[in-house]
C-alpha cells in the first residue's frame, strides 16, 4: 500500500489521503472479521504495553478506531467489515509508524474469508535524537541561530541527502532533534554574529559607469573609493572588523555536506554534534542589471531593485542571510555574504512591473556582478502539446529535475502549450523531464534544440538556448496483481514497476508494497512498456543505480499499458542478489 | 531583546527578514549634537560594562555611540572600551549583550540612555547591565510520562494606556522529552500556563468516543487564572517550573452554519472563559455547512464563526456560548453580516484660521482593490475598541471611507459586540460631543447588535480649545514623570515629561521639567503629575482614586490659556 504524505499522516494519525481507491466488495458485506496482534520493540523483541494503535479502513470515511495495548502488547478489533485496512500505531519514545512501513509505503491488511489478519507482529523502531550546542568564537552560546538537519538515506531508488528538519537554538545555544528515524544526518548551522555591522555605502558616482571588477579597496576612510570603473562616495556605518558573518557551517567545521561528518543514530540512541562558529569578514557584491545601462539612468527613475541569495544545499535553495541596498538605478548593494557559491536573484519592480534574473556565481570577495535576463546558465522554453497537435486544457505544470542536486524547476505552460524558464537558472546537468499537472498527463515523447535528449531525460551542456517540444499523453492505466512466493502470496514485498528504457524513463518507474494477502496496486502508470518485479527484503536496493535491477528483469512480468488500461498480474518473489 | 525590534534605517529585502532586521538594525541617532560651542577638540571616551547584580566585568559587549557616524566596539576581556577622537559634547551609548538588559529597557523604554561626555578630565563610564531571568521545567502527565509538544506561555500583567491587560509575552514548547526553556525574561512576576497543545495526543488518548487529553493549567497544576500563583522572577534568576498533569475526558461540538456566503474563507474558534483561544482544527463542510470541533475538555466555550465574503467586501458574524460538559451534536449558528456605522463629523469654527484644516489627500483600496486618490474631509479618526465579547481577537477598528467612491466616513463591517469608541481630532480641535443616538459615547460604550440597523455616530469638534502648561518638580530620584489631566466627563489627557538633558550647568539637575497639553476641552481638570509613567492603572478609577486628593485644580475656559505648577506624587506600589 503505498501511503499519503507521510508527515500529514503521521500528525492525524488515520485521517491520511487514500491513493487507493476504495476497495468494496460484495464481501465488505460481511463483519465479523479480526485484526489482532502484539506490538514489539524492533530492536529487543519486548512487548510494548500503553501503546495506541489505531485502523482506517481505506476510502471509508470516519472508520478509524483505536485501542490501547494492555500489559501483554496485545491489540484486537472486532467485528470489522471485510476490506483493506491501514494500520498505525503511535507511542511515546517510538515512531510513529504503519505495519511494516517503509518509506511511504506500508503493509496493509486485508480482512475478509479465508484471509489470516491475526496474530500479527507489529515491530516498532524506537526514536533517535541528535542534539548539540553552538557556541561562537568567544566560547558564548549563540542564541537563535537556525540548525539544519540533513538526513542521508535510500529515497527513491538511490542515497539521497535531503533536509529532514531545522530548529533554533534556545538561550545555551542549544538544540535537539527528536523523533528520528535511525540512520545517518548531518547537522548544519547558520546564523548571524549578533554584534555584526554592516558597512553600507550611501551612494554612487553617478557619472561614472559601473563594470566587473573587484572591491579592492577598504572602506576604511572617507575618501571616494574605486568600486569597479566607478567611484563610490564612501560614508559608511558600522566597523569594518565588526562586518563580519558565520559562514554555513556543517559539523563539526565543514563548509558544506561533502566536507561534513556523517552522525550516525541506532534507534533508541541520542548523538551529540557541538559545533563553534568563526567569523569571515563579509562580502559585498555590486548587483547591476544590464538592462539598467547609465545612459538611461532617467528610466530607472521609480525602480525599485532588491536582491536576495540562496545557497543550494542538498536539493534545496536555502535563503542566506544578507542585506540588499539599492544605491543607484538598477544597481544593488549585497552586503554580508560569506564566501561560497550563490544564487543572486534580482528582483525589479518598476511602474508595477515585476522583473526577476538569476544568476549563480562563486563569490571568493568583494565583486561586482551583471545579471543579465538571459541567463549564461540556459534558457530552457518549449512548448508541450497532445499527439492531435491540441494544447492541454488545463494547461500543463513541466518541471526539469536535475539528477545530480534534485533540483526541481517548475514552470506552467499557457493556454497554447508554451513555457519558458528564463527567469530560472537552470545550470548544465542532466534533467528528468515531467508533468506535475494534471496527474493523468504524461511526457509521451519530446525532441529538443540545443540539447541531448534520451527518452525522457534531458542533457544540457549549457551557454546556449534550449527549446524543447513535448508531446503529451493523456490518460494512465493501472498495473495491479499478487506477489507470490513458492506460490504463496507473501506480504511486505517491494514491488517495482521498471520502464523499458530505466536509465532515461526515471519518471515512468512506480513502486509498491505488497499488502497482509500479498496484492499491490500501481494506479496513475503512464502507457508504455514495463516489466513488474517483486523483490523480498528489496527495501535496501539503490535500485535506480544503473544495472541494479537488471538481473531481477528477467523473474518478472513483462506488461504492456494502455490508457485506462487495467492489468492484472501475478509476481514471482525474488531474494536479492 | 528591546533593540532588536528597532526599525531598520534602512529598507531592505531578504530572504530572512528577521536576521535582516537584526543586521541592519541601527540605532536612533540622538537629536542633539555636541553641547558644548562648536571646537574643533576631540577627546576619548573610555568606560567599563559591568554585571548590575555581580559587578564583575562583562566582556564582548557591543557599545556603540554616534559623533558625525555610528561607531561600534566591542568590550574586551575586562570589560573595557573606549571611543579615541570623540567630538567634545555629551554622546548617547548604545550598549548591547544577549542575556542582558539595559537599565533603560528594564525601566521604561523613555528612561534615559547611558550618555557620556567627551571632554578634558572626564572619568571613565561605568555601564550596568542587568541579567536575564530564565524559566525551564517540564511538563509530565499520567504515569509520569513526559507530554511532548505542549505550549507554555508566560503572562506577565502590563499598564497600557492606564488600563491594566494581560499580555501573552513569552511563548515555548515542550520538546520530545517534556522539557521547556525561557530566557529573556525581565525580573518580575509572571502565570506560567501550559497547554492545550494542537496535537491530536495532547488532545486525546484515542479517537473514538471516550478520548482523554490534557487541559490548559496554570501553574502550580490548576484550572484558572484566579487559582494560578504568580512565579517571581528575579533577574539573573534561573527557575524550575514543573507541571504534572492528569488526563481527563474530552468532547466535540458540531453542528451547522447557516446564512454564510458561497465564496469567501471562514474562520471558527472556540474560546475559553478566560478567553484564550483553543487550537484551531475545525472540520467545516462549505456544502452543508456542518462542522466539528476539536477535542476540548469539559468547561464553558464561546463559539465565534466569521466569514468574509471577497466579492461584497461584506463580513458575517455569529457566536455562541456553551457549557460542554459532554458531546454535542446539532449545535446552529446563523452567521449575519456585520454593521456599517455612519459617522457625521462636524466642526464648529470660531476662528478663522483654521478653515483647511482636517482636509487631507486619503489612498486606499476602494472596491476590488481598485486604488483611489481622494480629497477628503476627516476632521477626526474614530476607533472602536472591543470590550470584551468573542470578537476580541480582532482589537481595534479604525473608521474609513466606505467602497463607494463617494461614500461617506463609516466604521465598516463592525461584528456584534460592546465598544468603547475613541474620537482623535485631526486638527486644531477638542470633541465637545460625540453621540450615537441617546448615548454618550464619551462615557458609554457603544454595543452593536447583530442583524439591527446601525445609528450613524454624531460628532461635533469645537475649535476654541484650552491649553495648559506647567512644570512638574522632579526631586533629585526622578528624571521623568506623567501628567494627568482628568476632565470631569471622559478619558484622562496624559503628558510624558522629562528633565532637560544633563549639560555642564550645574542647575540644570535642579531643573524641573515642562509641559504643554492643547486643544483641552473648556472645563474644570484635576492634574496630577505621578512618578511612573508605565504602570499606573489611571483607568483604574479605584486606584486614580487613592491619588485624586493630590491633584491640583484648573478651570479653563475656551480659548484660556492656563498655567500650572505641580508637585511630583509617587504612586508606587
Amino acid at each position: 500500500m503505498a501511503l499519503g504524505v507521510i508527515l500529514c499522516l503521521a500528525m492525524t494519525a488515520g485521517g491520511w489521503q487514500q491513493q487507493a481507491p476504495p476497495v468494496v466488495t460484495e464481501a465488505s458485506q460481511q463483519r465479523g472479521f479480526r485484526i489482532s496482534g502484539t506490538v514489539v520493540d524492533a530492536m529487543s523483541g519486548a512487548v510494548l504495553t500503553h501503546t495506541l494503535v489505531s485502523i482506517n479502513a481505506q476510502g471509508v470515511r470516519d472508520s478509524n478506531q483505536s485501542v490501547e495495548t494492555g500489559e501483554d502488547g496485545r491489540f484486537v478489533f472486532e467485528n470489522l467489515a471485510a476490506g483493506q485496512y491501514g494500520l498505525f500505531a503511535r507511542r511515546r519514545g517510538y515512531l510513529q509508524q504503519f505495519y511494516k512501513q517503509h518509506e511511504q509505503f506500508s503493509t496493509a491488511i486485508i480482512v475478509g474469508p479465508e484471509l489470516n489478519s491475526e496474530n500479527l507482529r507489529f515491530e516498532m523502531r524506537p526514536q533517535a535524537s541528535i542534539s548539540g550546542q553552538v557556541l561562537d568564537e568567544m566560547n558564548e552560546p549563540v542564541r537563535n541561530a537556525q540548525v539544519m538537519l540533513f538526513r542521508r538515506a535510500l529515497a527513491l531508488g538511490r542515497r539521497q541527502n535531503w533536509q529532514q528538519g531545522s530548529a533554533q537554538t534556545d538561550d545555551l545555544g542549544r538544540f535537539r532533534f527528536g523523533y528520528l528515524d535511525p540512520g545517518t544526518y548531518f547537522v548544519a548551522v547558520s546564523a548571524q554574529p549578533w554584534y555584526a555591522q554592516r558597512v553600507m555605502h550611501n551612494g554612487l558616482n553617478r557619472t561614472e559607469t559601473i563594470g566587473e571588477g573587484s572591491i579592492s579597496s577598504s572602506y576604511s576612510t572617507s575618501a571616494p573609493q574605486s568600486f569597479g570603473r566607478s567611484n563610490v562616495e564612501e560614508i559608511t556605518t558600522g566597523e569594518p572588523e565588526l562586518d563580519v558573518v558565520y559562514p554555513i557551517t556543517f559539523f563539526p567545521n565543514a563548509p558544506d555536506i561533502a566536507g561534513a561528518e556523517p552522525i550516525t543514530v541506532r534507534a533508541g540512541d541520542g548523538e551529540t554534534a557541538d559545533l563553534q562558529l568563526q567569523p569571515v569578514p563579509a562580502l559585498h557584491v555590486l548587483v547591476r542589471t544590464s538592462a539598467a545601462a547609465p545612459a538611461s539612468e532617467e528610466s530607472g527613475e521609480g525602480e525599485n531593485v532588491y536582491a536576495s541569495a540562496t545557497v543550494l544545499v542538498a536539493g534545496t535553495q536555502l535563503g542566506v542571510p544578507m542585506s540588499s541596498q539599492q544605491i543607484s538605478p538598477g544597481v544593488v548593494e549585497i552586503s554580508g555574504l560569506p564566501p561560497g557559491r550563490f544564487n543572486l536573484r534580482l528582483n525589479s519592480n518598476k511602474n508595477g512591473e515585476m522583473t526577476s534574473r538569476m544568476q549563480n556565481v562563486q563569490i571568493a570577495g568583494d565583486t561586482a556582478v551583471t545579471l543579465s535576463e538571459a541567463d549564461s546558465s540556459g534558457t530552457v522554453s518549449g512548448v508541450a502539446k497532445l499527439e492531435s497537435g491540441a494544447a492541454l486544457n488545463p494547461s500543463p505544470m513541466i518541471v526539469l529535475r536535475a539528477r545530480a542536486s534534485d533540483e526541481q524547476f517548475t514552470t506552467q505552460a499557457d493556454g497554447n502549450g508554451e513555457f519558458n524558464l528564463k527567469e530560472q537558472a537552470v545550470p548544465p546537468g542532466t534533467y528528468d523531464v515531467l508533468v506535475a499537472q494534471p496527474a493523468a498527463v504524461a511526457v509521451k515523447s519530446m525532441s529538443a534544440t540545443g540539447a541531448k535528449v534520451s527518452g525522457r531525460s534531458l542533457e544540457i551542456p549549457g551557454g546556449q538556448e534550449v527549446r524543447l517540444k513535448l508531446t503529451l499523453s493523456q490518460g494512465t492505466g493501472r498495473v495491479a496483481g499478487v506477489a507470490l512466493k513458492d506460490g504463496k502470496p507473501m506480504d511486505g514485498v517491494m514491488i517495482v514497476l521498471v520502464p523499458e528504457v530505466p536509465e532515461h524513463d526515471l519518471v515512468l518507474f512506480r513502486r509498491d508494497q505488497s499488502d497482509s494477502d500479498g496484492s499491490f496496486a500501481l494506479p496513475g502508470v503512464h502507457p508504455g512498456k514495463y516489466t513488474v518485479v517483486a523483490i523480498e527484503n528489496g527495501w535496501e536496493l539503490e535500485w535506480l543505480t544503473p544495472g541494479a535491477l537488471e538481473k531481477y528483469l528477467a523473474g518478472g512480468e513483462v506488461v504492456r499499458v494502455t490508457a485506462n488500461a487495467k492489468i492484472d498480474v501475478k509476481v514471482k518473489v525474488q531474494q536479492p542478489q | 531583546m528591546r533593540w532588536r525590534t528597532l526599525i531598520p534605517r534602512r529598507q531592505a529585502r531578504s530572504v530572512w527578514p528577521r536576521t535582516l532586521s537584526l543586521l541592519l538594525a541601527s540605532f536612533p541617532f540622538p537629536t542633539f549634537g555636541a553641547q558644548f560651542a562648536q571646537s574643533d577638540a576631540a577627546y576619548a571616551i573610555r568606560g567599563t560594562v559591568v554585571n548590575s547584580l555581580t559587578g564583575e566585568p562583562i566582556r564582548g559587549v557591543l557599545v556603540q555611540i554616534f559623533s558625525n557616524r555610528q561607531r561600534s566596539v566591542l568590550t574586551g576581556a575586562d570589560g573595557a572600551f573606549a571611543f579615541a577622537e570623540v567630538p567634545a559634547g555629551t554622546v548617547n551609548l548604545n550598549v548591547h549583550k544577549p542575556g542582558y538588559f539595559t537599565l533603560q529597557a528594564i525601566q521604561s523604554p523613555r528612561a534615559q540612555a547611558s550618555f557620556a561626555v567627551s571632554g578634558p578630565d572626564q572619568p571613565p563610564v561605568v555601564i550596568k547591565l542587568v541579567p536575564e531571568g530564565v524559566i525551564s521545567g517540564h511538563v509530565t502527565g499520567d504515569g509520569g510520562e513526559p507530554v511532548e509538544a505542549f505550549p507554555v506561555q508566560l503572562f506577565a500583567e502590563r499598564v497600557e494606556n492606564g488600563k491594566k491587560t494581560r499580555a501573552d509575552i513569552h511563548f515555548a514548547s515542550t520538546n520530545d522529552e517534556g522539557e521547556f526553556r525561557i530566557a529573556e525574561l525581565q525580573s518580575g512576576k509572571y502565570f506560567v500556563f501550559a497547554g492545550p497543545g494542537s496535537r491530536p495526543e495532547n488532545f486525546a488518548r484515542g479517537l473514538q468516543a471516550g478520548a482523554r487529553g490534557y487541559a490548559g493549567t496554570f501553574y502550580p497544576d490548576v484550572p484558572d487564572i484566579a487559582a494560578a500563583n504568580r512565579v517571581e522572577v528575579a533577574a539573573g534568576q534561573r527557575l524550575e517550573i514543573n507541571f504534572n498533569l492528569r488526563s481527563q475526558p474530552f468532547h466535540r461540538i458540531g453542528g451547522a452554519l447557516s446564512g454564510y456566503p458561497e465564496k469567501g474563507g471562514i474562520s471558527l474558534q472556540v474560546t475559553n472563559a478566560a478567553g484564550q483561544q483553543m487550537p484551531a482544527g475545525f472540520r467545516f463542510d462549505h456544502r452543508d455547512g456542518t462542522f466539528q470541533s476539536v477535542w476540548l475538555p469539559a468547561g464553558r466555550y464561546t463559539l465565534t464563526a466569521e466569514m468574509h465574503d471577497p466579492d461584497g467586501q461584506l463580513g458575517y458574524f455569529a457566536s455562541q456560548s456553551v457549557n460542554l460538559s459532554s458531546d454535542i451534536a446539532g449545535m446552529h449558528l446563523h452567521v449575519l453580516p456585520g454593521l456599517n456605522i455612519p459617522i457625521n463629523a462636524r466642526v464648529e469654527r470660531t476662528r478663522t484660521d483654521s478653515e483647511t484644516q482636517g482636509t487631507q489627500t486619503l489612498t486606499f483600496a476602494g472596491r476590488r482593490g481598485k486604488i483611489v486618490h481622494r480629497q477628503v474631509s476627516m476632521p477626526a479618526s474614530v476607533i472602536l475598541t472591543h470590550q470584551d465579547g468573542p470578537f476580541g481577537q480582532r482589537g481595534q477598528i479604525n473608521a474609513q471611507f466606505g467602497p463607494a467612491e463617494d461614500a461617506p466616513l463609516e466604521l465598516s463591517n463592525v461584528p456584534p459586540g460592546v465598544y468603547s469608541v475613541q474620537v482623535i481630532p485631526n486638527g486644531p480641535w477638542y470633541v465637545q460631543s460625540a453621540r450615537s443616538g441617546s448615548l454618550n459615547l464619551l462615557e458609554q460604550n457603544l454595543t452593536v447588535a447583530p442583524g439591527s440597523a446601525a445609528e450613524p455616530i454624531e460628532i461635533v469638534l469645537r475649535d476654541d480649545f484650552a491649553q495648559l502648561e506647567g512644570s512638574v518638580a522632579l526631586g533629585p530620584d526622578n528624571d521623568s514623570a506623567m501628567v494627568l489631566a482628568i476632565p470631569e466627563i471622559g478619558q484622562p489627557q496624559t503628558r510624558n515629561v522629562e528633565r532637560a538633558r544633563p549639560s555642564p550647568s550645574p542647575d540644570s539637575a535642579r531643573a524641573p521639567a515642562i509641559f504643554e497639553m492643547g486643544q483641552l476641552a473648556p472645563g474644570t481638570y484635576r492634574v496630577l503629575a505621578v512618578d511612573r509613567a508605565d504602570d499606573f492603572e489611571y483607568g483604574n478609577p479605584e486606584v486614580l482614586q487613592k491619588y485624586l486628593g493630590k491633584a491640583r485644580e484648573i478651570s479653563l475656559g475656551p480659548n484660556q490659556q492656563g498655567k500650572i505648577e505641580l508637585e511630583l506624587v509617587h504612586v508606587g506600589e
